[in-house]
């Protein structure tokens, strides 16, 4: 009898346990579990989500977007239209996922960004569809850095060798690709598709509805930039951050009302003495980027912007009704990616035993200590 | 089942009274005041001295003038040189691209040092080495293929030739001793020739005057680069009796039982 009410009391912590194990779902258990296990516990968040949705019926999207000082930030299931509107993602792609971090390719093509400063315009009858990306919060599996990051990194190396005698690996700062998700759900007419990426390398992942078109794909702005799941004969033109600044075009968009620079009293560290300069620069960095914007695409910068600061996806197109058409949501698994990449480009797992970053770091390190690290260590034990 | 059920809890008690213990004693280890008067102060006649004014020296001071049995961090001899990154290669060895310059001259900056020593020995120093050698933080020049190193060395002084005095009855003086050369005289041909020539301004200046009892060089510091005039300047410190109307009192400190 008491071995019974023991069993009992057993099975029922242990039930207790992965229940809420499932709910709080700590970041280490995707990386334990198998990604089957990881696409069943997908399907009971968004079973979780379901009911819980229901249960708060009078929740809306704008209630998931944060006005914070340090801009527009997503803290829900939400995506931005055209205008930055908020709107449930689940309301107009299926399948959607942010469990990218492993995802790997199958072709990755190398494009370069375009000599001089004229794109080509959207053809009449195209419409344009504009979305941003701040920060998604989503690394990839791939890298691509330079002789620079690696110099920096080696510079931490040395620095940590210095202070422990060991020889700790360095990751790079910067180097990964993070992920955005883009969908269109526009079919009435083929898009123009331009997407801005603030900073850092960027993989922009494309997710159509049945039915859409995509004409042209423009990559503005970041260190560097690339699309997945494109079709390979859709032409993309790219004009990264540097490229930009040397046609003298920066882009910049108004703050939002609780942003640090615009109110002060909100969280913002500066007072509005001290704002008051950045922010008349910034509006006329705004106004200048609008005039080129128009200019280069014949449509209004923030009528048809959408992205949020921090986000994970932006929408071209309406919201889909009952009978769709809605996004599909395309894997970056086995996708095609065309982007730009630096002088060395890595995918993580898949570099040979010395070619990855770390190791980059080591050698160089190496090399330059002559061979001998224990070189590097300095100062006398007084 | 009981007996696993037990057995398991049993483990996890352990485990977990085990890491609380370890932490605690590490947490032990870890907040012991450290001794205020370093263990190689021990040997000497008292650890304090008291300035002309009647204020008593930095500690810092006090070390580098006393403590003579070992290296100690406040004496030190500082040279700030500019070089070609191409003395930093290997016989066949080229430059790296650029973004590698600034990473290449920290990690071989101790090449610059070498025969630093030997300027200060057996001149002032009975034992010298490398503490530290370093680049400059940005102050690499892509276009001339030139970097500024920071280099310290540390040494201990030449014996005495007498006792020193009661260090109660007498006053810890110091000065500095400046040495501006012009690029073509001898003494600023190189940073090494110019750490020496300092080194022996610095012995002269002691010497200079028989009241500079037990005179002693505290510290060193030679900007150079090629073709640039020398600016060097030495510190140094001797005793004197104490002056008329003051009276040397220790330093107050916790009893041992505190």
């Amino acid at each position: 009898m008491a071995f019974g009410r023991i069993r009992l009391v057993v099975v029922s912590s242990v039930l207790l346990a992965i229940t809420g194990l499932m709910i709080v779902r700590p970041p280490i258990l995707d990386r334990v579990l198998p990604p089957m296990m990881s696409g069943w516990l997908d399907g009971f968040d968004s079973l979780v989500a379901t009911r819980t949705k229901s249960a708060r019926a009078s929740d809306i999207p704008a209630d998931f977007l944060a006005d914070s000082p340090d801009g527009l930030v997503a803290t829900g299931p939400i995506a931005a239209l055209a205008g930055n509107r908020p709107e449930f993602i689940s309301t107009m792609i299926s399948g959607y996922t942010t469990r990218i971090e492993s995802d790997i390719p199958a072709e990755i093509t190398t494009i370069r960004p375009i000599l001089g400063c004229l794109l080509t315009p959207p053809i009449p009858g195209t419409v344009v569809g504009y979305a941003t990306s701040g920060k998604s919060g989503l690394p990839l599996a791939l890298s691509t850095y330079n002789d620079g990051h690696l110099a920096a990194a080696v510079q931490i190396f040395v620095d940590a060798y210095r202070l422990t005698g060991e020889p700790k690996p360095v990751a790079g700062v910067g180097t990964a690709y993070e992920g955005y998700d883009v969908a269109v759900t526009e079919t009435r007419a083929p898009v123009y598709l331009i997407l801005e990426n603030a900073s850092g390398n960027r993989i922009w992942n494309l997710h159509l509805a049945d039915g859409a078109r995509i004409e042209r794909v423009i990559l503005l702005g970041g260190d560097h930039a690339g699309i997945a799941n494109l079709d390979p004969v859709v032409p993309v033109e790219v004009m990264l951050q540097d490229g930009l600044a040397a046609c003298n075009v920066r882009p910049a968009h108004p703050f939002n009302p609780g942003h640090r620079l615009n109110d002060p009293d909100a969280g913002g560290s500066l007072s509005q003495t001290e704002a008051g300069a950045p922010l008349v620069d910034h509006l006329a960095r705004t106004t200048a980027y609008g005039i080129w914007f128009r200019d280069s695409f014949g449509v209004s910068a923030e009528e048809t912007r959408a992205g949020f600061d921090h986000g994970t996806l932006s929408v071209v197109g309406p919201v889909p009704d009952e009978a769709g058409p809605w996004a599909v949501y395309a894997p970056l698994t086995a996708s095609k990616i065309r982007t730009t990449q630096d002088k060395f480009f890595e995918i993580k797992g898949q570099v040979v035993e010395g070619g990855d970053f770390a190791s980059r770091v080591q050698a160089i390190a190496t090399s330059f200590a002559i061979g001998d690290l224990t070189t590097l260590r300095q100062g006398v034990a007084f | 089942m009981l007996r696993l059920l037990i057995g398991t809890g049993v483990v996890l008690m352990a485990v977990g009274f085990g890491a609380a213990g370890w932490q605690y004693w590490q947490g032990q280890t870890g907040d012991a005041p450290a001794d205020l008067a370093a263990p190689e102060d021990a040997g000497l006649p008292q650890d304090w001295l008291i300035s002309a004014t009647g204020a008593p020296v930095p500690h810092d001071d006090v070390r580098a003038y006393l403590v003579q049995a070992r290296f100690v961090p406040s004496r030190t001899a500082v040279v700030i040189r500019t070089a070609l990154l191409t003395n930093l290669l290997a016989d066949g060895e080229t430059l790296p691209e650029a973004s590698y310059f600034q990473i290449l001259a920290d990690i071989r900056a101790p090449l610059l040092a070498a025969g630093l020593c030997s300027a200060l020995t057996p001149l002032i120093a009975r034992e010298c080495t490398v503490n530290a050698a370093r680049v400059v933080e940005g102050s690499v020049d892509p276009v001339q293929g030139t970097a500024q190193f920071r280099i310290e060395l540390v040494y201990r002084q030449q014996p005495d030739l007498a006792d020193l005095p009661d260090l109660a009855l007498h006053v810890l003086r110091a000065d500095t001793v400046v040495l501006d050369l012009a690029p073509e005289d001898a003494g600023a041909a190189s940073a090494e020739s110019a750490l020496a020539a300092l080194a022996e301004a610095a012995q002269a200046a002691c010497a200079a005057d028989p009241g500079r009892q037990s005179c002693r060089v505290l510290r060193l510091t030679v900007d150079w680069s090629e073709g640039r005039p020398l600016a060097a300047r030495a510190e140094i410190g001797w005793l004197e009796p104490l002056p008329e109307g003051i009276f040397a009192a220790p330093s107050l400190k916790p009893t041992p039982e505190g």
